[in-house]
């Protein structure tokens, strides 16, 4: 069983290993790699796993952002602290919205839906709000203050984010042989016979939606403190639409697709732009077909093609030493 | 065990069943009879409450369940193995089985229940392991059932598990049902091979275009003229 967590100890290594190579500009992309890959992560929990589509992931991240930083701002509590309040109206935003989709039975089409207006009405909301700052935002006062999690060394955000994946992707990984993720993915697969034997279609949904938000929230946390800055576009649909793109590149419902899809994807399209600076756009549709072609030949995402592939690998061997 | 009284149920404004009245006592292993399309696993659904009836009421020992939930109804001690198996194929035996493992009563008895099964089932003992998608489809029914067992139901309800199953492993499977009928465990089971139906079961209930239309005790539904030319090609 602890065999399942070294890789994640290696991504750790790894990723400290690579943070004092990389330079100012590669350091800012990664981090926004890892952010994503974060995202991703905690995404999957719901959408990958439990298979059910949302769209709100954003609004979490945004309740998480403003949330710490208003606290900051206004009371002077450490965005340290301030983070788990984010955290905890995240939860409770992803409860209710299960609630109400789930206590009416009503289908997994309806509740991509109700996540989906939300973000529209969640950025009209953080825009129109004198308080929430606007479509400017709300600022946050730079300086270098580790105990209100301000940092100029860009490698403290680096290790911050790297830590932050790996948690996630040790509870992840224990989350999927665990009974609770078991009966995620019995809802996800057949969700009559899950049913059948019990297994509450609102409570699971209201658990794993609830974690995923919380969990979440978290990043909109982290993209106020680098940037000093937290404005509605974090709210966004196209947020949504980049973290389930990445996730089935890299691969749903796996523990690793969601940290892989948009560690290559990221560092994919920045180096694109940077490639087809002069014309303009190119890099933008190299990219797209990149895309359509990943999710065309191999379906299921990256990470199980691979999986699939050393599988049939070690059959193969196994059957030719058989015969020998 | 189970009681339903004048349930009729079907898909949105479209009727099924009308005026379905059955009855399983505590001991027994009851059949619901009946060909293709005729409400069979409209009935089954209804029961196990993935369906809501628009009339009537289901009691199980003496609890109203109309209406409840599933997994309300699972608590309550009905459980059902869907037709067609379903089992969750990414899944190994042990895992299929331990995500049976849901009913508040059943969850501190897992080991117990556990063992019970390989012993009525020993070659899923051997494949605990293995992916339940690359079993054959006999022991797959097997781990279906199991399943359900994990759950420690009062009442086990079965749609057609003889679906798919070459006749050696459909009669392995009812002389399981028979076992555990033994236990006792009160079983109905809704089935198209109507000759093994009513040589396994206590009583059967015949359905035609979603109403009851015959019951009687299994011996004299295999002597009803009705059921002979029907349903057993004499």
């Amino acid at each position: 069983m602890m065999k399942n967590y070294i890789p994640i100890l290696g991504f750790l290594l790894g990723g400290a290993v690579i943070s004092t190579l990389a330079d100012r500009y590669w350091l800012d992309i990664l981090i926004f790699a890892l952010w994503y890959a974060y995202l991703c992560t905690t995404w999957n929990i719901i959408g990958g796993i439990a298979g059910q589509f949302t769209f709100a992931h954003p609004i979490y991240v945004a309740v998480g952002g403003y949330t710490s930083t208003l606290l900051f701002n206004h009371l002077g509590l450490s965005p340290w602290i301030g983070m788990f309040a984010g955290m905890a109206f995240a939860v409770l935003l992803a409860v209710i919205v299960g609630w109400i989709n789930y206590s009416r039975r009503l289908p997994h089409l309806t509740y991509a839906l109700i996540t989906l207006a939300m973000t529209f009405v969640g950025v009209i909301i953080l825009r129109s709000s004198q308080f929430l700052g606007g479509s400017e935002g709300v600022f946050i006062l730079r300086g270098n203050d580790p105990a209100n999690f301000k940092f100029f060394d860009k490698h403290v955000y680096f290790w911050i984010i790297l830590v932050a994946v790996c948690l996630v992707l040790t509870f992840v990984t224990w989350l999927s042989k665990s009974q609770m993720g078991l009966k995620l993915v019995a809802l996800r697969d057949n969700e009559d016979a899950a049913k059948m034997l019990g297994i509450s279609q609102l409570k699971a949904v209201l658990v794993a939606s609830g974690i995923s938000a919380g969990l979440g929230a978290f990043a909109g946390t982290f993209y106020a403190q680098y940037l000093f800055v937290i404005d509605p576009s974090v709210a966004g649909s196209h947020l949504a639409v980049e973290i389930i793109l990445f996730t089935a590149i890299g691969g749903m419902g796996t523990v690793w697709g969601p940290v892989f899809g948009p560690l290559a994807l990221v560092i994919l399209s920045r180096y694109l732009n940077a490639e087809f600076i002069d014309f303009k756009g190119l890099g933008q549709v190299v990219y797209g077909f990149l895309i359509i072609i990943v999710l065309v030949f191999l379906k299921d995402g990256v990470v199980s093609w691979a999986g699939k592939s050393i599988l049939r690998q070690r059959t193969k061997s196994k059957n030719a030493r058989k015969t020998q | 065990m189970l009681e339903i009284k004048g349930l009729d149920s079907g898909y949105g404004d479209v009727g099924i069943l009308h005026n379905i009245s059955l009855s399983v006592s505590d001991t027994e292993m009851v059949a619901v009879l009946g060909s293709n399309g005729v409400g069979k696993s409209t009935l089954m659904k209804t029961i196990s409450g993935l369906l809501r009836c628009t009339a009537g009421s289901v009691t199980l020992a003496g609890k109203d369940i109309t209406g409840l939930p599933p997994e309300q109804i699972v608590e309550a001690g009905l459980v059902q193995v869907p037709e067609g198996r379903h089992l969750f194929n990414g899944m190994s035996v042990l895992e299929n089985l331990l995500i049976g493992n849901t009913a508040k009563h059943a969850r501190p008895r897992q080991k117990e229940l556990m063992e019970h099964i390989f012993e009525l089932f020993p070659v899923l003992a051997e494949r605990q392991a293995q992916a339940a998608g690359t079993l054959s489809g006999g022991e797959q029914q097997m781990v279906a059932i199991g399943r359900a067992l994990m759950a420690a139901p009062k009442l086990l309800m079965l749609d057609e598990p003889s679906l798919g199953l070459a006749p050696a492993l459909t009669h392995q499977v009812f002389a399981a049902l028979r076992e555990l009928n033994k236990q006792p465990l009160a079983i109905l089971v809704v089935e198209q091979n109507v000759s093994l139906a009513l040589a396994t079961c206590d009583r059967g209930y015949v359905i035609e275009d979603g109403e009851i239309t015959l019951s009687d005790d299994a011996a004299a539904l295999r002597q009803d003229d009705r059921v002979r030319k029907a349903y057993l090609g004499m």
